[in-house]
């Protein structure tokens, strides 16, 4: 296989002056996760989306069904109602963060592709702000955009405009609610994947931080305050406030606020920690 | 000048891998050699800003190093020393997106990927995931998504490690096209002497991250010769006698020549004095050619003298 089949040509072409690194990154991370296994991911995470989209077309072809059934207030269409449908996909949502973070910084690592990156036109930012971009992208997917449809879905087949005139403010919260969950979820993710080099120990790592503490949580309930331990609790928190619905935890909506940004700051610090071009020994 | 060092500085802690260097890399192409741990990486990787300087400043292609980087990143290609891949990609992919980093539009990276995977000999390996590459394959994509975008100057850190000798071979004649078509310049840093006296017209020695010298390769092998390749007809014996009386050093090389070294400040008056009392017909005197090698380690023997 000879070096060269042709003699090197130079390339007249143009190039733009401040390229858009970040977005170039993204595009490219969001394609190459693009496959069979999360496409399922995402299906299987939206069915959440069919049973409650068939549920306002039952409600609105049969009227509140509130009145017929006891305890079926959960049947209504209102801001609780889509505060449930954004909390049922949390599981989803963590699961496909988990399945697309976490090997977007370790096997940069692991393959050394950061002296690559940084020998072209990106910086640090450009370039957490592109795997960042690729995880919000897909949580996206599972949270917001059917989230949203949800909503059109609840306008278009009520009677009237009472859904939109009563609730219009439901798509904003639903967008700040899913900003809160990926800014959350998508530093401590990328963090966790900055710390190893093996996107197994990563993924891990991430379910550590998922699920034991809600376990200890779920364990402790008695102790007050306890909520403050699991990040899930304090989004579910944080987010019913969003949605000014009543808060499942006892601790204050502000101290989960300020708990959040101190551990997304803290992420940040882990990642900018550990990604550096080059890897210095001793 | 493609490069400008001023107190140039890097260091790692308390280890001072590059020591205010300073130095001026004109356009061409340039060998950057010193034995290993001498600090050519570490010099590139400060010009690139991946690692921060300790002090001093730099200029590469008249834009300063410390507040300019992404335009220099721009207009300058890497090809690291590391086994470097971006995963997931197949090589085609991996070029693009070098390419696109670089500002140039997804049809034009893709266009030119092809292009360059070609010149670099990936042409049939294009389509397969860069994680499956061999070693020397390695080498080559990373040459490729330097030249994507056809940068004015172009950093090779041991270009032709882990290399089998045909594609070592095959790289060294990629850079000599490259370097002859004096469109772009190339800085080439090796510990493999050999490499440097092949494909640059100057190199740079630096030794534990000082400058010791900067020169052409042709004055850099003339200015540590000292040594002449002689033939002599005649009284042979009596006329090596004589010269090393006169404190000359004599090889032989060959049946009927030898190489003779010339005492410190000595030049060839000596030889044509022996030739003359020892009554041999000198019927050769020409300068030896040193190899670079040569030069380079009677330079480290020397600065390990001087300390």
């Amino acid at each position: 296989m000879p070096i060269y089949e042709e003699t090197y040509r130079p390339w007249h072409g143009h190039t733009v002056t401040h390229p858009k690194t970040g977005w170039v990154i993204a595009k490219t991370g969001f394609r190459l996760l693009w496959k069979r296994s999360m496409i399922l991911f995402l299906v299987m995470a939206n069915l959440n989306f069919v049973v409650r989209a068939v549920q306002i077309y039952l409600v609105s072809r049969t009227g509140s069904l509130s009145k017929a059934l006891p305890n079926a207030g959960m049947f209504d269409i209102n801001a609780g109602f889509f505060l449930s449908f954004i909390k049922g996909q949390i599981f989803w949502f963590i699961i496909i963060m988990i399945f697309a973070g976490a090997g977007l910084i370790a096997n940069d690592r692991k393959f050394k592709a950061l002296s690559i990156y940084f020998s072209k036109p990106v910086n640090f930012w450009d370039y957490i702000l592109g795997k960042f971009s690729v995880m919000a992208g897909y949580g996206i997917l599972v949270t917001l955009i059917p989230g949203w449809l949800l909503f059109l879905t609840a306008v278009m087949l009520g009677k009237d405009s009472s859904v939109f005139s009563q609730f219009w403010w439901v798509p904003l919260s639903m967008l700040a609610a899913v900003i809160i969950l990926i800014s959350t979820w998508g530093t401590v993710v990328l963090a966790l994947s900055a710390i190893s080099r093996s996107t197994r120990t990563a993924a891990i790592l991430s379910f550590g931080v998922f699920l034991f503490p809600e376990l200890i949580r779920a364990i402790l309930s008695r102790i007050p305050s306890i909520g403050l331990f699991s990040l899930q609790a304090v989004t579910r928190q944080i987010m019913a406030a969003v949605f000014g619905q009543r808060l499942p935890y006892d601790f204050s909506v502000w101290l989960g606020a300020i708990l959040i940004i101190c551990i997304t700051v803290l992420a940040l610090f882990v990642i900018r920690w550990r990604v550096r071009p080059t890897e210095v020994v001793g | 000048m493609s490069v400008i060092l001023e107190d140039f500085t890097i260091s790692y802690g308390k280890y001072v891998a590059v020591d205010a260097m300073t130095a001026a890399f004109p356009s061409g192409s340039t060998g950057l050699l010193g034995a290993n741990g001498a600090g050519k990486s570490s010099l590139i990787k400060g010009l690139l800003g991946l690692v921060p300087l300790a002090g001093g400043r730099a200029t590469i292609l008249g834009r300063d190093v410390a507040s300019e980087r992404k335009a220099i990143r721009q207009m300058i290609g890497y090809m690291p020393e590391d086994d470097c891949l971006i995963p997931g990609l197949t090589g085609i992919g991996m070029v693009q997106y070098a390419g696109e980093l670089c500002g140039m539009s997804g049809q034009d990276a893709i266009q030119r990927g092809h292009e360059v995977l070609f010149m670099v000999g990936l042409g049939e390996a294009r389509y397969r995931k860069v994680e499956s590459y061999s070693s020397g394959m390695r080498q080559r994509i990373k040459m490729a998504q330097a030249l994507v975008h056809d940068p004015k100057l172009l950093f090779l850190d041991e270009p032709t490690s882990g290399m089998d000798p045909k594609g070592r071979q095959e790289m060294l004649e990629l850079i000599q096209t490259i370097s002859s078509r004096g469109t772009m310049s190339i800085v080439l840093a090796t510990h493999i002497l050999i490499d440097v006296e092949r494909t640059c017209e100057r190199a740079v020695i630096i030794h534990r991250g000082k400058l010791i010298k900067e020169e052409s390769i042709k004055n850099l092998q003339g200015s540590y010769s000292g040594t002449y390749t002689v033939r002599v007809e005649g009284n042979r014996d009596s006329f090596e006698k004589k010269l090393k009386q006169a404190g000359c050093q004599i090889e032989p090389n060959g049946k009927h020549l030898m190489d003779v070294s010339l005492p410190d400040g000595a030049d060839t008056q000596i030889v044509l004095i022996a030739a003359k009392d020892s009554g041999a017909t000198l019927r050769k005197l020409v300068p030896s050619v040193q190899s670079l090698e040569d030069v380079f380690v009677k330079m480290i023997g020397d600065e390990h003298a001087n300390l």
